[in-house]
């Protein structure tokens, strides 16, 4: 509809007092437009590089990118990306790269339709039974994983992973899905996960079951009821979603 | 301060003069300016504007002079306010308006009018069509731009 309401309406243009042949939205200036691009999303600002050759200029300008960024990238965050000269060069380095803060604690990058932020979060942070239990698990360093170390379990359990995290590190008014990321080389039956969350009312404890499977997707067992099936990621991790979870807080 | 000194005029490109409170009329950064400089007497000129725009950036700035400050319940009444303010105006105002929050240095408008522009264009059509703006890329150009942000046309 308001696409219509545009083109009647330059239709009226012609005969009132802009003589123009083109569009008067072209001859806006550059900051109007990239102040425009700026309340859109990244994934629009990126389509509306393509509009025109003032769109394209007005796309990579600081002040698109700066509104798209976290407020507080640049304190704690990401003191080595600091060189990167423009907004936008650190906007896709963010959202390509992840970088470390928090002592190494946690994972940070930004999602690149959107710009919303996205956390992972290290086994050592988190509180995991027996995980400091040499006879269950041994922590291993390997290329393939983002934190320094990561635990391997050495035989099959059932455990608590826990952790409390400040809402305000994720983005306000987001519905956020929770995955957890692992590698395993066996076959797997289906395990039951509960998932809780505390401090949310009428969010609490989903259950789910979850086959944790390799790339391979091998089961042991026939596949039955409803089983969240966990996908391979870019990175080679599993990854397998264990609830949702909306972040109002600002 | 004496009564006068309260209003100020402001003077439209076409000549159109508009009586305002001084409270609403400084809510432009520029007429701030313009007032601060006391070069100009009560009567200040604005170039880039015409009356039929001018009279559009006062009611806005009438309204959000009268409601700035109050409770909640108002400034949920100034956001329809603003919605409603936007909502049926045509491609040409909403550019006009644009300019005009721009000369005028108005923040709050400029940020309202150009929300509005950003709300009805999402896709390459929409900014050709609503905005009625000519692609001048060569077609190289256009197909390398488009490879470069491949990833944002993927559904």
């Amino acid at each position: 509809m308001g696409q219509k309401h545009g083109v009647e309406s330059s239709g009226q243009l012609s005969q009132g007092e802009i003589v123009s042949g083109t569009s008067p939205f072209d001859d806006l200036p550059e900051d109007c437009i990239s102040n425009i691009i700026s309340l859109t999303s990244p994934r629009d600002a990126c389509v509306a590089a393509s509009v025109s050759k003032t769109f394209e200029s007005a796309v990579k300008s600081d002040t698109v990118w700066k509104k798209f960024l976290p407020p507080d990238y640049y304190s704690s965050l990401v003191p080595q990306l600091r060189d990167l000269s423009s907004k936008k060069d650190l906007y896709f380095a963010l959202c390509d790269n992840p970088v470390l803060f928090d002592h190494g604690k946690k994972s940070f990058w930004l999602e690149k339709a959107s710009g919303k932020r996205c956390i992972m979060l290290s086994p050592t942070q988190l509180a995991i039974t027996y995980v400091y239990d040499p006879r269950f698990c041994q922590w291993i360093s390997t290329p393939e994983s983002r934190f320094f170390k990561v635990p391997e379990l050495l035989i099959e359990c059932s455990f608590d992973i826990r952790d409390v995290m400040n809402t305000r590190m994720l983005s306000h008014g987001t519905l956020y899905s929770i995955y957890i990321v692992y590698k395993t080389s066996r076959l797997c039956v289906p395990v039951r996960v509960e998932v809780g969350l505390v401090g949310v009312i009428g969010q609490s404890s989903p259950r789910s079951f979850i086959y944790f499977v390799g790339p391979s997707g091998q089961r042991r067992d026939r596949e039955v009821r409803d089983v969240t099936k966990p996908k391979e990621r870019v990175d080679g991790w599993m990854e397998a979603k264990l609830g949702e979870v909306f972040n109002e807080s600002s | 301060m004496s009564k006068s000194e309260k209003k100020i005029v402001l003077k439209s490109l076409d000549n159109e003069a508009f009586e305002v409170e001084k409270a609403v009329a400084l809510q432009s950064q520029t007429i701030w300016v313009m007032c601060e400089d006391k070069c100009v007497g009560n009567e200040i000129p604005l170039e880039n504007v015409t009356g039929q725009i001018l009279a559009k950036v006062i009611d806005y700035c009438k309204k959000h002079a009268v409601v700035d400050g109050d409770g909640d319940e108002s400034s949920e009444e100034l956001k329809n306010w603003d919605t409603e303010f936007t909502k049926n105006m045509d491609q040409s105002t909403l550019f006009n308006m644009i300019l005009a929050a721009n000369y005028l240095n108005i923040k709050s408008l400029l940020n309202l009018t150009c929300q509005a522009v950003a709300d009805k264009t999402k896709t390459i059509d929409e900014f050709h069509t609503f905005l009625n703006i000519e692609n001048n890329f060569t077609p190289e150009e256009e197909a390398q731009i488009c490879q470069e942000n491949l990833w944002a046309f993927d559904d």
